[in-house]
Parts: structure tokens; C-alpha cells; sequence
């Protein structure tokens, strides 16, 4: 493979948008992680310190899961 | 739950008799003092997430060009996102890092990095002395600064780091070692 047909592969529009796709969805799979690595915490933290908006923080936590789903979803769907 | 002279001061870092439990509270225990860090301590991340929000506005301006509009779309709901979870995982990194002073005990709980959990006690009939530490320019302008409560033996001292009135705890403290 000769080095014009490195730069023919780099500069093709279909590779840039592949590995936004990979990128994105990589992403999206670790802020799912993420999400539910803190919506687990939160419930450690409610349950050491309970305060009067428990509820409200576990579900703002609790959302991250969704829209950690959203991410991925829509890695997939928008970069089709 | 008694509500004698609750309060709420410097946006929730020195609260009075709150009405809040802990895990390893006594039946007969009553909360006194709930300290958090300062909320001027938290400016750094305040102003890490405007710039985050400008990068973000920067990096639209420039990739706009390039990229098409499902990208785009996906960018920009990946950055809020990421700036979103940011400004969560500070609140609740600050909100959850607490001291507190029982009729009983003082109690210190870490949360570092929201991930790892330290919980420190000592019975107030431990405490062998308090000290406060507050240097600098905004620590005397905001009036915030570090309790430490030496406790007796070889167990750990307690810190409550960046700590609004740190005279005024002390006081409460000594108050209730008075009273042992």
C-alpha cells in the first residue's frame, strides 16, 4: 500500500465518519458505565447521610442510566 | 423530629439541629452541627464547567463546517451531557463530604471522588483538643477554614476542611464538651 492510498483512505469522508461512529458509541457504552457506577454511589451516599431530597437525588442519578441509553441509541441511530 | 433553632446558613454548609439521619446514629442521639465545605471553595469547577460550555459553543463554530448534522447533533448531546454529569458529580461530591457534631460524637465522612468512602468518629469524651486553622485572603474575607479535634490515643485526628465559621463550631463544641 502505497502512502497516496493511506492519504486516498484518510481523506475519504466514509473513514472520518466510521471512527466518529466507533468513537461515539466507545463513549456512549462508558458514560452508561459511569452512570451506573454513580446511581449505585448515590444509593451508598443516601444511605449514610439520609437528608430530606433522598428521593429527588436518587432519581437525578438514576437518569443518567437513561440518558446514558439515549447516548448509545442515538450514537447508533444519528450516525447511521 | 425536634426543630429546635434549625437553620441553614452559608447555602447549607453550617446547618443547625438539621433534620437529617446518619448511619451509625445512636437512638438518642441528636444531630447538632452539619458542616460542608464553603461554597466558595467550589469555584473552581463552577468556572471549569463555563469553560467546558465554551468549548463546546468553539468547537460548533469550527466543526460546523465539517461535520453533518447527525454528528453535530450527537456532539453537542454528548457535550451537555458530559458538562451535565460534571456539575452532578460535584454537587454531589460536595454535598455528601460532611462533618458533623452529635450530643455524642463528631463524625467525619469522606466521600473522595464520590467512589470511596471514609467515616470517622470519635466520642466527644475523646477529644482532647480544637483547633482551627483560617489563613489567607478569602479564607478571612469568606470566614471559612479547617477544624481539626485531636482525640485521644493513637486514633487519627478529625478534620473538617474549608469549613464555614470555624469559631462559631468550635464554640458549639466546646459547648457540648462543657456539658460531658
Amino acid at each position: 500500500m502505497s502512502l497516496a492510498d493511506v492519504l486516498a483512505i484518510l481523506e475519504n469522508h466514509n473513514f472520518i465518519a466510521i471512527f466518529f461512529k466507533s468513537v461515539a458509541i466507545l463513549l456512549s457504552v462508558l458514560y452508561l458505565l459511569y452512570g451506573l457506577v454513580i446511581s449505585k454511589q448515590t444509593q451508598v451516599m443516601n444511605d449514610t447521610l439520609e437528608v430530606n431530597g433522598s428521593k429527588i437525588i436518587t432519581f437525578i442519578s438514576s437518569l443518567q442510566i437513561t440518558i446514558g441509553l439515549l447516548l448509545v441509541l442515538s450514537a447508533i441511530v444519528l450516525l447511521w | 423530629m425536634e426543630n429546635k433553632n434549625q437553620s441553614h446558613l452559608v447555602m447549607h454548609s453550617f446547618c443547625l439541629y438539621p433534620d437529617v439521619k446518619f448511619e451509625t446514629q445512636g437512638q438518642d442521639e441528636k444531630i447538632v452541627l452539619v458542616l460542608r465545605a464553603h461554597p466558595f471553595t467550589q469555584i473552581p469547577w463552577v468556572f471549569n464547567t463555563f469553560v467546558a460550555l465554551l468549548i463546546l459553543v468553539l468547537v460548533n463554530f469550527f466543526a460546523a463546517p465539517i461535520l453533518t448534522l447527525g454528528q453535530k447533533l450527537f456532539l453537542n448531546f454528548f457535550g451537555l451531557v458530559f458538562i451535565l454529569s460534571y456539575i452532578w458529580f460535584n454537587i454531589l461530591s460536595w454535598f455528601f463530604n460532611v462533618g458533623i457534631v452529635t450530643t455524642e460524637q463528631v463524625v467525619d465522612i469522606d466521600f473522595s471522588s464520590v467512589l470511596y468512602k471514609e467515616v470517622s468518629a470519635a466520642k466527644l469524651h475523646h477529644i482532647e483538643d480544637i483547633t482551627s486553622k483560617s489563613g489567607g485572603y478569602f479564607e478571612s474575607l469568606f470566614n471559612y477554614g479547617d477544624l481539626i479535634i485531636q482525640t485521644a490515643g493513637t486514633a487519627e485526628n478529625i478534620e473538617f476542611l474549608n469549613i464555614p465559621k470555624p469559631s462559631e463550631a468550635i464554640e458549639i463544641l466546646n459547648g457540648l464538651l462543657g456539658k460531658e
